[in-house]
Formats: C-alpha cells, sequence, structure tokens
C-alpha cells in the first residue's frame, strides 16, 4: 500500500517534470520565433523607402544639366514646390536656409535642390532669381511637362494644378526628402518645419 | 484727444457757472471737458473720431520678388465686444490681394481663397506662415518700406494697417514657421 502510494507519488513527479520540460520548450520556441520576427522586421528594407527615388536629368537654375549622378559622394535634399506659391514654399526655403546655417561644415555634405512643379512659369532664369534670395547653396530644377511628371513619379510627389480667379495655383506634397550619396531615401523632412527643426534631422545624418 | 485742438474753445459766458463750483473744481474741470467733447462729436462725423475695434500687429510682407507674389501676416486684435468679419483687404502695392490660407491634408499643400474671416470679439486672429496670410499677387514695394494695406469689414468699416516689408528671412529673430496648424505628413507608400 505505501509502496503503490510513493510510486504514484513519483508518476505524478515525473509527469509535472514533463510538463514544465514541454512548457519550458515551448515558451523558448515562441520567444525564439518572436525575436526572429523582431530581427526580421528591423533588417527587412521597409518597401515604402526602397521605392521612392530614381533616375532623373533636368536643366538646374544655374545654367547646367544636372542628373541624379552629379553630386557625387554628397547627400541631396530635394524640395519640390513653385516659385509662385505664396505661403508653404518661401516659409520652407527659408527655414532650409536657416537650418544650413546652423549645420555649419556638416551643410558641405549636402545639396539642396528646389525641383519646381510649375514648369510653365519656373524657367532656370526664374528659379536662379528666386533661389538667390534665399541661399546660394539652393540649386533649381525644371524641365519640360514630362520630364517633371517622371521626377514626380519617382518621388512619389503629388502635383495637382487647380484653376483660380487669377490663374492657378498647385497643390503639392508637403516634405522634403534627404537621399544618400547612393541615390538611397534616407529620410523625410516635413515642409514648414522650423530651421532649428530641420537642422536637427540633417545633423542625424550629415555629422 | 487727438482731435481737441480743432475743436473752437468754449464761449467766455460759460465761466462764470465754472467758478460757482470752486469747491469741486476738479468736476468742473470734467464739465469743460465734456463740453469739449459734445462740441467735437457735433463737428467732425463719428466714423473720422471712433477708434476702430480692430487693430493689426505685427503686420508684414515676405518680399522676393516681383514676379512672384508676397505673403502677408498679421494678428488682429477685436477689442469689442462684437465679432468681426473681416471680408477682404486692398493695397495699391499689391495689385490683386486676397485672403488665404495653406491647408495641408494627405501629405499635400493646398492654397484655398478665404471669403471672410472671424476675429472673435475681444479676441485675436492670427495669419501666420503656413496657415492663413493674404496674397499680394504683384508686389510693388522693397525691403525696408512699409506699406499700407486696408481691411475691409462686413459692417462697412475699413482700417488701413501699416504692413513692414522684410525679405525672405521676415521679421529679425523670427523663426519661420508653419508648424501650428498641426500638419500632419502621411509618407508614401
Amino acid at each position: 500500500m505505501a509502496m503503490s502510494r510513493s510510486r504514484s507519488r513519483r508518476v505524478k513527479e515525473r509527469r509535472a517534470r514533463e510538463q514544465k520540460r514541454i512548457a519550458v520548450i515551448v515558451a523558448g520556441t515562441a520567444s525564439l520565433l518572436l525575436a526572429g520576427a523582431v530581427l526580421w522586421l528591423l533588417h527587412a528594407p521597409p518597401r515604402a523607402t526602397a521605392a521612392i527615388g530614381g533616375p532623373f536629368r533636368l536643366s538646374a537654375s544655374n545654367g547646367q544639366i544636372i542628373d541624379n549622378r552629379s553630386f557625387p559622394g554628397r547627400f541631396t535634399l530635394l524640395y519640390f514646390g513653385y516659385t509662385h506659391c505664396q505661403d508653404i514654399c518661401p516659409t520652407t526655403l527659408a527655414a532650409l536656409a536657416g537650418a544650413l546655417k546652423l549645420l555649419g561644415h556638416d551643410a558641405d555634405r549636402v545639396q539642396p535642390l528646389f525641383v519646381t512643379v510649375d514648369p510653365g512659369r519656373d524657367t532656370p532664369t526664374v528659379l536662379q532669381m528666386y533661389l538667390a534670395k534665399f541661399t546660394p547653396q539652393l540649386i533649381g530644377l525644371t524641365g519640360t511637362p514630362q520630364q517633371i511628371a517622371a521626377i514626380e513619379r519617382a518621388f512619389h510627389i503629388t502635383s495637382i494644378v487647380h484653376r483660380t480667379a487669377i490663374g492657378y495655383d498647385l497643390d503639392h506634397s508637403a516634405v522634403l526628402y534627404l537621399m544618400s550619396p547612393d541615390g538611397r531615401f534616407v529620410a523625410p523632412i516635413r515642409a514648414g518645419e522650423t530651421a532649428p527643426a530641420m537642422a536637427a534631422t540633417l545633423a542625424r545624418y550629415l555629422s | 484727444m487727438p482731435d481737441a485742438p480743432t475743436v473752437p474753445r468754449p464761449a467766455p459766458d460759460r465761466l462764470p457757472a465754472c467758478r460757482s463750483c470752486i469747491p469741486r473744481r476738479r468736476r468742473c474741470r470734467l464739465t469743460v471737458l465734456a463740453a469739449l467733447a459734445l462740441g467735437s462729436s457735433l463737428i467732425l462725423p463719428p466714423a473720422g473720431r471712433a477708434d476702430p475695434p480692430v487693430t493689426a500687429m505685427n503686420s508684414w510682407f515676405r518680399y522676393i520678388m516681383p514676379q512672384v507674389p508676397a505673403g502677408g501676416y498679421m494678428t488682429l486684435k477685436n477689442t469689442s465686444s462684437q465679432p468681426m468679419v473681416l471680408t477682404g483687404a486692398s493695397s495699391a502695392a499689391c495689385g490683386t490681394l486676397a485672403l488665404h490660407r495653406t491647408e495641408t491634408s494627405g501629405g499635400v499643400d493646398r492654397m484655398v481663397p478665404v471669403p471672410r474671416v472671424t476675429v472673435p470679439a475681444d479676441g485675436t486672429f492670427r495669419f501666420a506662415e503656413g496657415g492663413y496670410h493674404m496674397m499680394c499677387m504683384n508686389p510693388a514695394m522693397h525691403v525696408g518700406q512699409t506699406v499700407t494695406v486696408t481691411l475691409s469689414f462686413a459692417d462697412g468699416s475699413r482700417v488701413p494697417v501699416p504692413f513692414v516689408v522684410y525679405g525672405v528671412s521676415g521679421p529679425p529673430g523670427s523663426a519661420p514657421n508653419g508648424a501650428e496648424t498641426g500638419m500632419k505628413m502621411k509618407m508614401p507608400m
């Protein structure tokens, strides 16, 4: 009687040990799977970033033809806007000029580009006169409507013409793109950010 | 009392009445002032005398070049107990001058004409970068100049406001800021 009771206790203990072992194995497998998933998410290239950017070839405000390989070893910062946009574009460009000043020597590592979404009005000469008011570092890019449409597609830029009582305006994406020297998308900057906020974002990648 | 000099002096025959209240000299003086005020209100049209209930502060243009529109900014302050409705603006230095707003939705900036703006009673309304602004279509001005903008209100009043003309970086010490409209940006996927 006593023997069988102690055996049944042993059986019970063994069963408990087995259950514990199974629990440990299950928990271990689960955490390994979770860690794997986290690592995969961290290292897999985010689909959104892979799609932004691409080759382009446009007329620049400095009279040259500029393409995506014109600035070897340097980051580029692209802002899509137009000169007749009287609020957000000059506000953003003034902030950008301020940010470049705040960055000091680090600013040499980035070429700011203003790509017009209004090639009909923004000729290289108009862009040159306009951008020179903000900072001599800025280069303006324009082209045929087809060329502009192509770079807008490559950078996922929206620009929609809407008629007004006295002409037309363009609705356009409120974003600047920081691109790496090898042409990959690095980070977005929101249009209308303050100069210190822009400088802080740029410094993270340029210094 | 800026218009006091234009008011004729009270007739000397009023002064004896005044002397009768010598112990209350101050009140007497007030009576004279009241008489002056009454007199001036009879002489001058009321519009020329009343201070406009809406005043503009920190009004300025960002002037870039004559070929592109200049953006105008200001803070309107309404000191009356009635809301004041701004319906338009004009300036000889602008050609067309319109009330506008930059609206951001779905990561896209859009310029929207604004038919009217209500300045709340005893409150303020701000035209600021990245939000409400004045669109000065054909700017004829130069940096450093002050130009006059006339604001028109729904009650028929017109308020002339001096705007200081600044270059691209705006008033000194100001950080270009469009953040206050709470723009949200969606990344294109």
